[in-house]
């Protein structure tokens, strides 16, 4: 954040240094441009006010992971406050958003390696590392609204490439601060902080166990204390590990090696960005405007099967087919949820590598849709497509795909299957409605799967069920 | 050689490049001096002579670095590379950089052959070297005073003819108080001229980087060659290069000169009033015009520039922990493994290497300076503290309008005896008294010698000791008195014209 070290994680201990991020006597900051733009771009997404003017400020502490003794982060003038993170639930329906208390950078501390009997390692590698603190308001309700908050905002991360928020390689934390109140009363509880979050598991089950805790605490007429807890995730429970009477001393003051940062101008514009191309309104978008169902949309949204450089590349083809080629959203959304996804899965490729284009998968719908093809085989013909290319009008007459339609040889058909199952036609009549499955998958057999099933099942039902 | 009893790297530049001597000579000279004075003086910490004759060895003139071969001596707080840098304290003891100072990097880019690191009041706080872990430094004009601080290892170095310059730190006066204790120029550019990086830092918004000469034209090729940006400082300001020397000689004439009026109280000495109105005398007699000026908030002062300073300074000596640098105590009991060395655990480590790693006034000050940047008193100490700052930059570009410098004197008492402003710390923090308003508002200031003073009775007896020849090869029975000339934000160029042409007509 305030050097020019590389902030590659994973690399032998203590091979990115410098004078600043060591802490060196007589060493200063610079400003890492980037980052600011970065951070900028996030408070802009989540709808922050923009301040004039943002400060960095010196955090006091000691403890061996922080080489200055201080941490140079914000706190009275941050890059953003007041804004808000639009959430969608499970059905994707829009929910109300999360407020955002403020957005500000800081630096990383360096990392501990406890080693028991001889003592601890300290690898600066991670030291001076740009961070961006995003702190919610208190309007969470529940555990699993948490886990939406904090998938939701991962995902905006990423697609905006502000960071690759991976809770594995510790690019993404998060530190979880609980309040329970009684639903008469306006004022907000003593809030407890857990750590030691890993997961969004740990973070959904240590919220549901100190909502838990701190009822029984003020059912039982006492009172909820101020502290930090660890979250133990092998027994499941929080741990005090110290109790905070009052907050802890910082002695915040402006970092003096660093004039005020004006935001205008180019960080401004460099930081600009489209509101509407952010990932829930993405989703809202593929949901209303094209009809893609609500479970497709999400799953479209995760970034999977595309190029490294640009996660809406998924969303951007369906829509591309959708809207250019005329595809049916629905049919278009499920191809793409289903069979290339599950291509994409076994294969490890990425869709801009195959020979499917928007056009193509427009081409297959339209055939769906005109009876044309059956919905079974057009999952083969984009399956053909991924894997070995083509143009589908070549693989569907090639693979004597077409689906036959014709109503006459249709009912042709079906009389044929009903005179050859006679028994199963009774049992239907006198009730067992279900075995129609069956009538239909014979006449599939006879016509080597051409039928139109649905058809074909409706044909069933007129002939058996309403002639008497 | 004539030209060693003033030694200024302009002479000895003309000399090399003339041909008329050697880099080797003068290194022997200055040597000779080190050795003869410096057990008495103290004025360095470390030596470095072996290196400064390797790096003249294969030296020739080059018009383009015409001050190489020159010797120089380096504050202890400014980092050299591959040369200990321990900022006189126990807890930096040992401490090797592994980069340069920019400062020191641009001074050894010029030539200049660095003689040793020079001793100082423990990480710049201070105003007389007694504070130093290593002993104090003397001065060289009377070894019972104080040489000033808390670059006065350095001031004491060049007025023993050490070599003919060196840089120091100015926070609250620690380069032109000692440079004024001992008879020479030194110079506190504008905050933002020169880079800090390298700079062991004590107070970040009030640390500067200056020259300690015997002529103000030397200070003036000092600023040129170490001032500007480096990519590295973020407080260094983005200017056009200026040619000091095209208006140094120009003399004052067109300048409006202001006398600082303090009332003149009694914590002025009597002998530093007659210098500095014998001073006033001769500016009215060049000086386009000469009238009094007054600071309004100058009594609030000192008490925001110590409370400004140590939180600053606790801020940044917190890195000081022995974890990574510098001797750490538990470890280096001997027979302990590190669970018994750290049995007390994580804080007791920390309060025994920084409890014997700081000197008595640095804890004092990072005591202070905790207290004051806490919360509940921040607002009441920090934050008026800095107030004041912008009220006297407000009254300053008011009186900005009708002068174009200030006078005053440097120090508000000739240099005192040892430990004679040990027993109240407010005693030594009163002898900064004219040198905390540019610190305060970021102005440039310079201290050149404005007249002498007779030993008191007191100092007359100790100074028979080495009555015969001062270290100068003067005799020498007097203090000197130095003159402080301040300008605006960025005006060295006027600065320095005052300056030389007072020494002209001094000197």
């Amino acid at each position: 954040m305030y050097c020019s070290c590389s902030a590659a994680f994973g690399d032998p201990a203590n091979t990115h240094l410098c004078p600043v991020c060591l802490g060196l006597p007589g060493s200063l900051p610079r400003v890492n441009r980037h980052a600011v733009i970065l951070g900028l771009k996030a408070a802009r997404a989540l709808h922050c006010e923009i301040p004039p003017m943002a400060q960095f400020a010196r955090k006091h502490y000691f403890y061996p992971d922080l080489p200055k003794g201080y941490q140079i982060s914000m706190y009275q003038f941050p890059l953003g406050t007041n804004g808000r993170l639009e959430l969608l639930t499970e059905q994707d329906e829009a929910t109300a958003p999360v407020g955002i208390e403020r957005v500000h950078i800081e630096e990383d501390t360096a990392k501990l390696f406890h080693e028991g009997e001889t003592g601890s390692l300290i690898d600066h590698n991670r030291s001076g590392v740009p961070l961006l603190e995003i702190v919610s308001k208190p309007d969470i309700k529940s555990a699993q609204e948490a886990v939406r908050y904090l998938k939701e905002l991962r995902r905006l991360l990423r697609f905006l490439g502000i960071s690759t928020a991976n809770m594995e390689e510790g690019s993404y934390r998060c530190e979880v601060n609980v309040s329970v109140r009684p639903s008469d009363r306006e004022q907000l509880g003593t809030k407890v902080e857990v750590k030691n979050l890993n997961s969004f598991r740990a973070v959904e089950r240590s919220i549901e166990y100190e909502i838990e805790r701190q009822t029984k605490v003020l059912r039982k007429g006492g009172e909820v204390r101020h502290a930090t807890m660890g979250w133990d995730e092998k027994e499941g429970v929080t741990v005090h590990q110290r109790f905070k009477e009052k907050a802890p001393e910082y002695r915040y003051f402006p970092e003096p090696d660093l004039p005020e940062l004006l935001i205008e101008g180019d960080i401004l514009d460099d930081s600009a960005f489209d509101q509407e191309n952010i990932p829930v309104r993405k989703v809202r978008a593929l949901i209303e405007r094209f009809g893609v169902p609500a479970s497709g949309a999400d799953l479209l949204m995760s970034g999977v099967g595309s190029p490294e450089e640009n996660p809406y590349f998924i969303t951007n083809f369906l829509m591309e087919a959708i809207v250019r080629h005329g595809a049916q959203g629905t049919q278009a959304a499920n191809l793409m949820t289903g069979t290339v996804f599950e291509f994409v899965n076994r294969t490890g490729m990425t869709l801009d590598q195959t020979d499917l284009t928007p056009k193509k998968l427009a081409d297959v719908t339209k055939m769906v849709g005109k009876n044309e093809l059956s919905s079974t085989n057009a999952k083969r013909v984009v399956n053909v497509i991924l894997e070995e290319g083509g143009k589908v009008k070549d693989i569907v007459l090639g693979e004597g795909l077409v689906q036959v339609s014709v109503e006459d040889e249709l009912i042709e058909l079906v009389k044929q299957v009903m005179e050859e199952n006679e028994g199963i036609v009774e049992t239907i009549r006198k009730g067992r409605v279900n075995a129609i499955g069956a009538l239909v998958g014979e006449a599939m057999k006879k016509s080597k799967g051409q039928a139109n099933p649905k058809r074909v099942n409706e044909l069933l039902q007129e002939f058996i069920l309403k002639k008497k | 050689m004539d030209v060693f009893n003033e030694l200024s790297i302009e002479k000895l530049a003309s000399e090399l490049e003339k041909g008329r001597i050697h880099p080797r000579e003068i290194l022997r000279e200055c040597s000779k001096r080190v050795s003869k004075v410096e057990p008495k003086l103290h004025a360095l910490n470390r030596e470095t002579l072996d290196r400064a004759q390797h790096a003249i060895e294969n030296w020739t003139y080059d018009s383009a670095r015409p001050f190489a071969g020159i010797p120089y001596i380096q504050k202890d707080n400014i980092c050299t590379l591959g040369v200990a840098t321990d900022c006189s304290s126990r807890i930096l003891q040992g401490f090797v950089p592994p980069y340069a100072a920019t400062v020191d990097a641009r001074v050894v880019e010029q030539g200049f052959a660095l003689i040793g690191k020079s001793n100082m009041d423990e990480f710049g706080m201070g105003s007389s070297t007694e504070y130093s872990a290593w002993g104090a430094s003397l001065n060289p004009f009377d070894l019972s005073r104080v040489p000033g601080g808390s670059s006065g290892g350095s001031a004491a170095g060049v007025a023993a003819g050490y070599a003919p310059i060196a840089f120091g730190t100015d926070t609250g006066g620690s380069v032109r108080q000692p440079a004024s204790f001992c008879g020479l120029v030194g110079l506190r550019p504008t905050y933002g001229r020169v880079s800090r990086w390298g700079l062991i830092a004590f107070a970040s918004s009030l640390d500067t980087i200056g020259p300690i000469t015997t002529t103000v034209r030397d200070a003036a090729h000092a600023l040129s060659f170490v001032e500007g940006q480096d990519g590295r400082d973020s407080t260094v300001v983005n200017l056009p290069r200026e040619d000091y020397f095209a208006s140094i000689e120009k003399g004052i004439g067109d300048l409006r000169v202001g006398v600082l009026d303090v009332g003149m109280a009694d914590w002025v000495d009597k002998r530093v009033r007659t210098v500095f109105n014998a001073n006033v005398e001769w500016f009215k007699g060049h000086a386009k015009s000469v009238r009094e000026v007054r600071i309004g908030c100058f009594d609030l002062l000192l008490a925001a520039y110590y409370t400004l300073a140590p939180s600053e300074a606790s801020s940044n000596l917190a890195r000081y922990d022995g974890l990574r640098y510098g001797p750490s105590v538990n470890i280096a009991e001997k027979g302990k493994s590190v669970d018994e060395a750290t049995a007390g655990g994580l804080l007791d480590y920390y309060r025994k290497n920084r409890g014997q790693g700081f000197g008595p006034e640095v804890t004092r000050r990072i005591l202070i300076g905790t207290f004051a940047l806490s919360s509940g008193y921040y607002d009441a100490y920090y934050l008026r503290a800095q107030k004041v700052r912008t009220k006297l930059r407000a009254e300053l570009d008011e009186l900005w309008k009708n002068v174009d410098v200030i006078i005053s004197p440097t120090a508000p008492a000739p240099p005192f005896k040892l430990g004679s402003a040990l027993d109240d710390p407010m005693d030594m923090y009163r002898a900064d008294l004219f040198v905390l308003m540019q610190p305060m508002s970021g102005c440039p200031a310079i201290s050149v010698n404005g007249g002498w003073t007779d030993l008191d009775d007191d100092g007359f007896s100790k100074l028979a000791a080495c009555r015969e020849k001062s270290c100068f090869g003067k005799i020498v029975s007097r203090l000197p008195i130095g003159l402080q000339i301040t300008a605006p934000p960025f005006r060295e160029a006027d600065l320095l014209r005052a300056a030389r042409a007072f020494e002209r007509e001094h000197v």
